[in-house]
């Protein structure tokens, strides 16, 4: 009992000084979540990597019936409400609620399907749902698992700056972009 | 590639730092439970846990922050701890007249998950801490008796001066003490306690921003210590903290039989 109390302390220490990485972001950037994340073309995903462009992010879950479908339109009419040349010099990152189902090949397969298959779009997964909900807890999103498999989860835009700080976020979601949310994008890009 | 030296290192620091003697995790039954707070309205499946029997210390948790100074006041990133994090500590590693023995409030979630996870633990979900916290020193779930409720809401009929109690107070059934009139306490999904049906109502969903209205939306209005705690922890951000906020951690009930937990980490 005693080595097995010892063996999972010491595993504790070790996973837990991970928690943080690049400590050159700023103290308020989302970046440093140091966070395990795969793309839906199969690659490790590192925060810290994404910085340089304004991020559009969200989450959703692959299995959504419901309000995903609203989630994704939304964030495809933001990105189309930028002019051409803008939307290349963003990315817009869509992390999984559910890293029980949701997969690479899944999350592959819907971007295909959603024609999100290449640059801005990255869709991605963690590895865990404690991992998740650190992001969640960072965003501002709740979110609770029913036991028939859905998620209850409140959906939100949110745009960062090229750090990784939050600078606007919306609740107003729907088939034509926030003109907050676009504008609070395209001060990015000056 | 590390050395043998530097695991032993490790293994000894572990061993210091192992916390001291309130820091036992009892098993705590699961079970169907009917949760102030339902999904589908129906009773919640809980499976079977372990309660860390005593809220963390501040003695424990200063054990912590020396052991990993990134979340020392002061050098926490601002994204992980608001402002107020450890600011009643007489310094950024000493609580200094602060009881030792008192919870340890004004942590973050960020920063209780993190020490939950240095135990090789977690933060209780809220439907285990529920069930834990709806025993009596007698029985498993007391909260139909008026005289139980009544005795638990004289807590937050207090103002809230003074000191904090030692911990140790008021063993349940299953041994686990202090889960009401001293603190609240962060859960694992604090962030999934809002009370609206699901996100087709965006617009005018309520995810519970302040307390109040939405404790009528909950399932058992009687139990009003219950829906207070609610109330609380769905209007709270990760990065909070409060000076009656603190927590414990949980465990998984190990898979038998019981091996000595993988040592994981990650190549980088």
């Amino acid at each position: 009992m005693k080595i097995t109390r010892f063996a999972s302390l010491l595993a504790g220490l070790l996973v837990s000084s991970q928690l943080l990485a690049a400590p050159t972001l700023p103290t308020d950037s989302l970046l440093q979540l140091k966070m395990p994340l795969t793309s839906q073309r199969n690659e490790a995903v590192e925060l810290p990597a994404l910085a340089g462009k304004p991020l559009l992010i969200t989450m959703f879950y692959g299995n959504c019936k419901t309000a995903c479908p609203v989630i994704l339109h939304s964030v495809k009419a933001t990105v189309d409400a930028l002019p051409a040349a803008q939307r290349e010099r963003i990315t817009a990152l869509l992390v999984s609620l559910d890293p029980e189902h949701d997969t690479a090949q899944s999350l592959g397969h819907m971007a295909h399907e959603q024609g999100m298959s290449a640059a801005p779009w990255l869709f991605a997964v963690s590895d865990s749902d404690t991992h998740t909900r650190q992001l969640a807890a960072s965003l501002g999103i709740r979110y609770r698992k029913l036991e028939n498999g859905e998620i209850n989860h409140s959906s939100k835009l949110i745009v960062t700056d090229r750090q990784g700080r939050i600078v606007a976020s919306s609740d107003k979601l729907g088939n034509k972009a926030d003109p907050a949310i676009v504008a609070a994008l395209q001060a990015q890009l000056k | 590639m590390r050395h043998p030296l530097y695991l032993l290192g490790g293994l000894l620091l572990a061993l210091i730092s192992l916390p001291g003697h309130g820091a036992d995790y009892l098993p705590v039954p699961g079970g169907r439970f009917r949760s102030a707070l339902p999904v589908d309205d129906k009773p919640v499946t809980v499976a079977p846990f372990l309660l860390r029997s005593q809220p963390v210390t501040n003695a424990e948790f200063q054990a912590f922050v020396s052991r990993q100074p990134q979340w020392q006041r002061g050098k926490v990133p601002s994204l992980l701890a608001g402002g107020s994090y450890l600011s009643h500590w007489a310094d950024p590693v000493r609580p200094g007249d602060i009881a030792p023995n008192i919870p340890v409030t004004h942590v973050s979630w960020f920063a209780a998950s993190a020490f939950c996870e240095s135990e090789g633990a977690r933060l209780p979900r809220w439907h285990e801490w529920e069930l834990a916290a709806a025993a009596d020193a007698q029985r498993a779930d007391a909260r139909q008796d008026p005289a139980w409720r009544a005795r638990i809401l004289r807590w937050y009929e207090r103002p809230a001066t003074g000191s904090l109690p030692p911990v140790g107070r008021d063993a349940n059934l299953w041994g686990i003490t202090d889960l009401h009139g001293a603190i609240y306490e962060w859960v694992e999904d604090f962030n999934g306690l809002f009370v609206t049906v699901d996100s087709r109502s965006q617009g005018e969903q309520k995810t519970l921003e302040t307390c109040g209205a939405a404790a009528l939306s909950l399932d058992d209005r009687e139990n009003y210590a219950i829906l207070m705690r609610i109330a609380m922890l769905s209007a709270l951000a990760g990065r909070d903290t409060l000076s009656t906020l603190g927590f414990r951690c949980a465990r998984d009930v190990p898979a038998t039989p019981p091996a000595a937990a993988p040592i994981k980490r990650e190549t980088s």
